[in-house]
């Protein structure tokens, strides 16, 4: 019976066989060693979407692509301005050191790292990430009432879970690795993402409005600003989460990379109504601690809304808390001058003297 | 089990792996089993239509060739296309019976799948047409039209005594729910593939090689090409054409015509490869037909193995009725309305709509046309004729192919006339989304390159013949691009700007 079942006699393979699948095994990794090697160049740029870290955030990948961009292009980063939005769209990095420019005569090359939506529990982690990669010689941490509070932070907070992030931040994991050690993996990635058609548009929505510096550009609609009167922050108190991960990015400051803190100015009308209980309010559960916290690790804290803020032109603000463009070109000047000048009273480095080292 | 899924791919290593092992007649056992536990994993239901199909064709063909056994054999010239004499003898009424059966249930669920259907049962159908109902799966039999078909060109071959009625129910059985062919052809032949069946199969290094180098052609054209193409062009862009811009239309319909092209010959091509590796040879289906310089030319390079079903069984059918009543070949109805009936009919096949009725009938057209000016011509070969004259034909031929995808691809006659009007009109369109024309380009550059090395060698695997490190330089290329192309997206697509 089992001679009428079995009879291996279909199979009839003679050697030599497999030579050329062989063959093929050895090209394969000269095959993903061009394409890293073609992935690390300028050229790659030009006919690949950006790359990602596998965050599903489109806003963050955008924005460290550009800085990627601009480091490969411009060689080290001198200084990174992180926050949410209203670093985002409030700080443009070309007027800032044009200011600076203006005052010392020198250039200095500083990127906008500004994510909707971020808090200080993100903050904490991507400065923690920037610093190790990027090694700027000075870190802005723009803040508002608003990144201390548990109301906000949806879109940034899931990137804490990204492996890559994990990776950066020291627990090892293999997709963080491969990601961090390979440019092509990146660009891989990033092609992954961008093939879907949904996110196709929401990827290049943001490509076209952060600009090679990482600045969004709000621009100015002359559009009458609404919701002056209403209070954003009731019940405000400090988020637990948030204010270790702004401790985190304090902690940061050192010889390498020097922290300061600058807060973020809104409106002068919304102001009263940031923060339920008014100015005082604003002062007692926001300005006070932020004060005390950066003392605490020696870190400058430059505030903006008593003094700076009224001194925005009346049509610079996109809403009651975001700089347009015009707003945004008055505060970098003021800030690139206030750069100048904490680095003449030896606030700060001087960031002109010894570049960062490449990441 | 989807055939691009890992699950899949061990399930073909396993079958494999024992059919080696087994004798002929074992071997056959083995694969109807495979290919019953493969349908199976789709749905019973699908198993269950599938072996009553099986049953009923089997016995009827019985009583067909008992009642033609006293019919003279057709001469010889006659018997492919069942001549005259054959005509003139008696016929079954099983036959008939057959052919009622086998065209009744593809008219039924094709009606019952299309929206016709669902304004003439109602409610009913729309309980039914319930995802979680058990009659679903009765309405969407996958591969029925193909199978279904396969049915009745047997019936027809054995009352025209071109096969014997097959003896064995298991061959017959494998012959029906063979699993490479199963869900979407190719349309084998009984003629051919039961003779396939009864003789032992030789798997050497010529066969095996082929088989892979099939496979991996066909991934490239399925995963790499068409994939990516379709995820190049908006999700809406064939159901809501009015909003999209006059180029985003003809980058659209451009890139549909290869991603159809490119899916299904790919699939065929994995197919024939996973069957070469059990030695049963299936069928080309598409040879390079954006090549085609006429549309009759055309319809024996697209999806041939339906082409030739329908030129076997309704096309000289009509033909000679046809003749029969105007003996002048060159009359206009003898030269109109085979094409178009031979369209309609592959055109209900596709799909109950006047979508799909406007597809076929344009190419109905398309063919009498042509068949009408030819037919006041002398006839002269295609590569006789000068090599501009050739190119210019082949690229007018593919834009009136491109533009009958319309309909096809809308499925819906006043979203096809939207279509058009907005190609025509070259408006700017209301949709933000912009057509990355650079990589569409770039998939339809590497589908033409692979079109073009096959075509001028007539060969579909000719890459086999190149030196062998050429050969491997192109292997690892072809997996590296299917492995990037395997990689799934995070939906970004609800991340508009937010100011906070």
């Amino acid at each position: 019976m089992p001679e009428k079942i079995f009879k291996p006699e279909s199979l009839s393979i003679s050697r030599p066989f497999g030579n050329t699948f062989l063959l093929s095994l050895i090209l394969f990794p000269l095959l993903l060693g061009f394409s890293e090697g073609f992935s690390r160049t300028l050229l790659v740029d030009e006919v690949m979407p950006p790359p990602s870290v596998g965050a599903s955030n489109p806003e963050f990948e955008v924005k460290l692509a550009h800085l990627e961009q601009l480091v490969k292009r411009d060689g080290a980063v001198d200084c990174l301005i992180v926050g949410s939005s209203q670093i985002d769209g409030g700080i443009n990095p070309v007027a800032l050191t044009k200011a600076y420019a203006q005052r010392t005569g020198k250039t200095i090359l500083c990127y906008n790292f500004g994510i909707s939506t971020l808090t200080g529990e993100a903050m904490g982690v991507i400065t923690r990430v920037l610093e190790a990669k990027y090694h700027p010689r000075l870190m802005f941490l723009g803040i508002s009432p608003r990144d201390f509070s548990d109301q906000f932070g949806e879109n940034s907070r899931p990137l804490l879970k990204n492996p890559w992030i994990q990776y950066m931040l020291g627990n090892d994991n293999y997709t963080g690795w491969l990601i961090d050690h390979s440019s092509a993996y990146r660009y891989y990635l990033g092609m992954t993402n961008w093939k879907d058609p949904g996110n196709r548009v929401v990827i290049e929505e943001y490509a076209n409005k952060i600009d090679g510096f990482g600045y969004g550009r709000l621009p100015n609609h002359h559009t009458p600003l609404v919701q002056l009167d209403e209070v954003l922050l009731k019940k405000y108190k400090f988020n637990p989460s948030d204010v270790d991960g702004f401790r985190q990015a304090l902690n940061l400051n050192g010889a390498q990379t020097r922290v300061v803190v600058i807060e973020m100015p809104v409106n002068p009308a919304f102001y009263p109504n940031y923060i339920e209980g008014g100015e005082s309010a604003y002062h007692e559960k926001f300005t006070q601690p932020v004060s005390a916290m950066a003392e605490e690790y020696g870190v400058p804290f430059w505030q903006t809304q008593v003094e700076i803020a009224p001194q925005v032109p009346a049509d610079g603000w996109n809403d009651r808390r975001h700089l347009n463009e015009d707003g945004a070109a008055f505060f970098s000047t003021w800030l690139g001058g206030k750069i100048a000048d904490a680095q003449m009273q030896s606030q700060i480095p001087d960031l002109t003297q010894s570049a960062s080292p490449s990441p | 089990m989807d055939i691009l899924s890992w699950q899949f791919a061990a399930f073909t290593v396993v079958v494999l792996a024992i059919y080696y092992l087994l004798t002929r007649r074992a071997q056959n056992v083995w694969l109807l089993l495979a290919s019953y536990v493969f349908y199976l994993s789709m749905a019973w239901q699908y198993l269950a239509l599938l072996l009553l199909t099986t049953v009923v064709n089997y016995f009827l063909a019985w009583r067909i060739e008992r009642d033609v056994l006293d019919r003279p054999r057709p001469a010889v010239g006659e018997a492919a296309t069942g001549g005259a004499r054959s005509l003139r003898s008696r016929s079954s009424p099983f036959l008939s019976v057959g052919l009622l059966w086998n065209v009744a249930a593809l008219v039924l669920f094709h009606l019952a799948s299309s929206t016709y259907g669902q304004s003439i049962f109602g409610s009913d159908l729309h309980l039914a047409l319930n995802p979680h109902s058990i009659w679903t799966r009765f309405l969407f039999p996958v591969g029925f039209s193909f199978y279904s078909l396969q049915a009745i060109s047997y019936l027809v071959d054995v009352s025209r005594r071109q096969v014997p009625a097959s003896r064995d129910a298991l061959d017959f059985a494998l012959y029906m729910a063979y699993f490479p062919k199963l869900t979407a052809g190719p349309i084998e032949r009984a003629r051919g593939f039961l003779p396939a069946l009864a003789r032992p199969r030789r798997v050497d290094n010529q066969a095996v090689t082929r088989g892979l180098a099939l496979i991996v052609t066909g991934l490239v054209r399925k995963l790499v090409i068409a994939q990516t193409l379709q995820q190049m062009i908006s999700t809406d862009l064939f159901k809501s054409p009015l909003s999209y811009g006059g180029l985003q239309l003809w980058g659209g319909i451009l890139a549909y015509s290869f991603i159809l092209y490119n899916d299904f010959a790919g699939y065929t091509s994995i197919m024939r490869g996973v069957s070469a590796l059990f030695g049963l040879e299936l069928n080309q289906n598409f040879n390079q037909p954006y090549f085609s310089r006429s549309f009759s030319e055309f319809w024996t390079r697209w999806h041939i193995s339906l082409s030739n079903w329908l030129r076997d069984y309704i096309f000289f059918p009509v033909s000679r009725t046809l003749l029969r009543r105007q003996p002048n070949p060159r009359h206009p109805l003898n030269l109109v309305v085979p094409p178009l009936t031979t369209m309609l009919v592959s055109s209900l096949w596709h799909g109950f709509s006047l979508g799909m009725v406007t597809w076929g009938g344009l190419h109905g057209l398309y063919q009498a046309l042509e068949r009408l000016v030819q037919g006041s011509r002398p006839r002269q070969s295609q590569n006789r004729r000068p090599a501009l004259q050739q190119v210019s034909s082949a690229l007018l031929t593919f834009l009136l192919a491109m533009l009958a995808w319309v309909p096809f691809a809308t499925n819906d006659f006043s979203l096809a006339l939207q279509y058009w009007k907005g190609m025509v009109l070259l408006g700017p369109g209301v949709n933000a989304f912009r057509m990355p024309f650079g990589w569409i380009f770039a998939a339809i550059g590497l589908s033409l390159a692979i079109d073009w090395a096959q075509y001028h060698t007539a060969d579909d695997v000719v890459f086999l013949k190149w030196v062998r490190p050429a050969q491997a330089f192109l292997l690892a290329l072809a997996v590296l691009l299917v492995l990037a192309s395997l990689g799934q997206a995070v939906d970004v697509s609800g991340f508009v700007y937010q100011g906070f």
